[in-house]
């Protein structure tokens, strides 16, 4: 399906009441035919692979143009100068922010520069787009945050998910309450896969496998467990106060500071647990968000609902079937006292009908959207905040192997959280 | 002539123990509906595929029963008749 084909059928060409009643941050779409024609002069901060990949969406959408790009890495420079040759070139972002030319940038570098650039850009009166995670410091996402209110400028936290027509069906249908009260919800996202990338030379080692490194990222939280938080998050339209987890380094041994295997648990104030686990090491189960409801489970990267009560089979084959049994079976001297809990097949339902393959294109044209109109759309900087706050403060859990409560002084307003 | 009618009738016999078949496979299909749980009356129309390979079932074994019948009774005449020369 088609973005355009989307947007008409979730009720965003005329703006549905009903999707931004779920949804807010749709709202950006609100005044699009109002702003044809117009152009968000964007610039690229960082435009290594994740940022060439949303340059790839940039340049598609003809109300967007990238004006500048800044990066210290000459391959990636050339890379970008491919999709937006017309775009100025800089080293050192503080230049670029001193681009008049520029309204908004996206920030795509590694996490452990997000929070300064953010902080600059929001002081030179620009729009920020910052990939997750917002920073790998609580404090510094807090100030990030800060900064973005008190700027009155707009503030999109790239948390896709949101824009996921696959994952707004779940929230609606989990909403609704059709699938029962949320039990649980259990995340997880495991490879096997070292994430280690070629270096040229090892004075770029770090510069380039930043993931590894505690100094540029928190690893398995900043780059995975983001995601699937703000989903738990979505779904139970609360933040958790209560974190505790337990972090290791156990299979690849190969001089990496950050865990590549992490279990954390965090438990919303009705006592429901949202557990995130992760492995380098390990593809069986995926990944995935699975939400447990009394009456039935989400999975939307299978884009699959199940109802807990399968419909039995036609009272016919099931007569047949213990005809059968009757027949045939083996009598047993003594009966087994305990047989195997395994969970019994289920075929589930569809969530949503041909999705389109990345919902980031999506959140892409909001955030330009949003440039060109000045509005900030609901949500989106809140629910990015507390998904970059949750999955550092697992990171915490785990470094000081210890229960944590969520930190008064870095509450904001919003759901079942007051600002200190 | 005496051919074609013998056919026929052979056919219209074996359509009979077919319609047997499917009226008791459909009997079958009624009494799982009044004796399981959570079974509904629409399954006598939604299980109809499975009536209709219920009934091939039953024909099947009836034609088993009928030939072991039939090769029995034959044996026992041919026997009779070898005895009475």
């Amino acid at each position: 399906m088609q973005r355009r084909e989307f947007l008409q059928h979730m009720g965003v060409a005329s703006v549905g009441a009903a999707l931004l009643a779920g949804c807010p941050w749709f709202s950006a779409f609100a005044d699009q035919a109002a702003t044809i024609g117009e152009k968000a002069n964007i610039g690229i901060i960082g435009p290594g692979s994740r940022g060439q990949y949303l340059m790839s969406f940039l340049v598609k959408n003809p109300k967007v143009n990238i004006v500048a790009i800044c990066d210290d890495y000459q391959p990636s420079i050339d890379e970008a100068l491919k999709m937006a040759p017309h775009a100025k070139v800089y080293n050192d972002y503080r230049k670029l922010l001193e681009d008049k030319n520029v309204q908004a940038v996206v920030i795509a570098t590694p996490p452990y520069l997000h929070g300064v650039m953010a902080l600059d850009a929001f002081a030179a009166g620009k729009h920020v787009f910052v990939e997750k995670s917002m920073s790998i410091h609580l404090n510094e996402a807090f100030a990030m945050y800060n900064a973005y209110k008190d700027s009155g400028k707009v503030m999109f936290v790239g948390q896709q998910r949101m824009f996921s027509p696959v994952y707004i069906q779940l929230m609606e249908l989990v909403h609704s309450g059709k699938l029962g009260q949320i039990q649980a919800i259990r995340t997880h996202w495991d490879r096997n896969s070292d994430w280690r990338r070629p270096v040229p030379s090892p004075d770029l080692e770090r510069k380039i496998n930043w993931r590894l490194y505690k100094d540029y990222s928190r690893g398995l939280m900043t780059e995975l467990a983001c995601h699937q938080l703000q989903v738990g998050n979505w779904a139970m339209k609360s933040i958790p106060n209560q974190i505790m987890g337990s972090g290791a380094i156990v299979a690849r041994h190969d001089g990496r500071e950050v865990y590549d295997n992490v279990s954390v648990i965090y438990t919303y104030d009705n006592g429901v647990p949202m557990t995130f686990t992760s492995t380098n090491s390990n593809k069986f189960n995926g990944l995935e968000e699975q939400i447990l409801c009394e009456k039935g489970t989400g999975t939307p990267e299978k884009n699959k609902y199940f109802y807990e009560t399968v419909p039995p089979a036609p009272a016919l084959l099931r007569m047949i079937n213990d005809v059968e049994n009757n027949l045939f079976d083996s009598i047993p001297f003594a009966g087994t006292s305990w047989a195997p809990e395994t969970a019994k097949p289920n075929k589930g339902e569809i969530i949503y009908e041909n999705p389109p393959d990345a919902s980031d294109p999506l959140m892409l044209d909001a955030f330009a959207e949003a440039v060109i109109t000045g509005k900030q759309v609901p949500r989106i900087a809140e629910e990015g905040y507390y998904a970059t706050a949750l999955s550092l403060l697992g990171h915490q859990a785990m470094e000081e192997k210890r229960v944590i409560m969520f930190p008064d002084e870095y509450k904001i307003d919003y759901l079942n959280h007051k600002k200190a | 002539m005496t051919t074609s009618i013998t056919f026929s009738i052979k056919w219209r016999k074996e359509a009979l123990v077919f319609l047997v078949c499917f009226i008791l496979a459909n009997a079958a299909n009624v009494y799982s509906i009044m004796d399981y749980n959570n079974a509904k009356w629409s399954e006598i129309w939604t299980s109809l595929g499975y009536v209709l390979a219920l009934s091939c079932v039953f024909y099947i074994i009836a034609t088993i029963f009928r030939i072991l019948f039939f090769g029995i009774t034959k044996l026992f005449k041919k026997n009779n008749s070898i005895e009475n020369k």
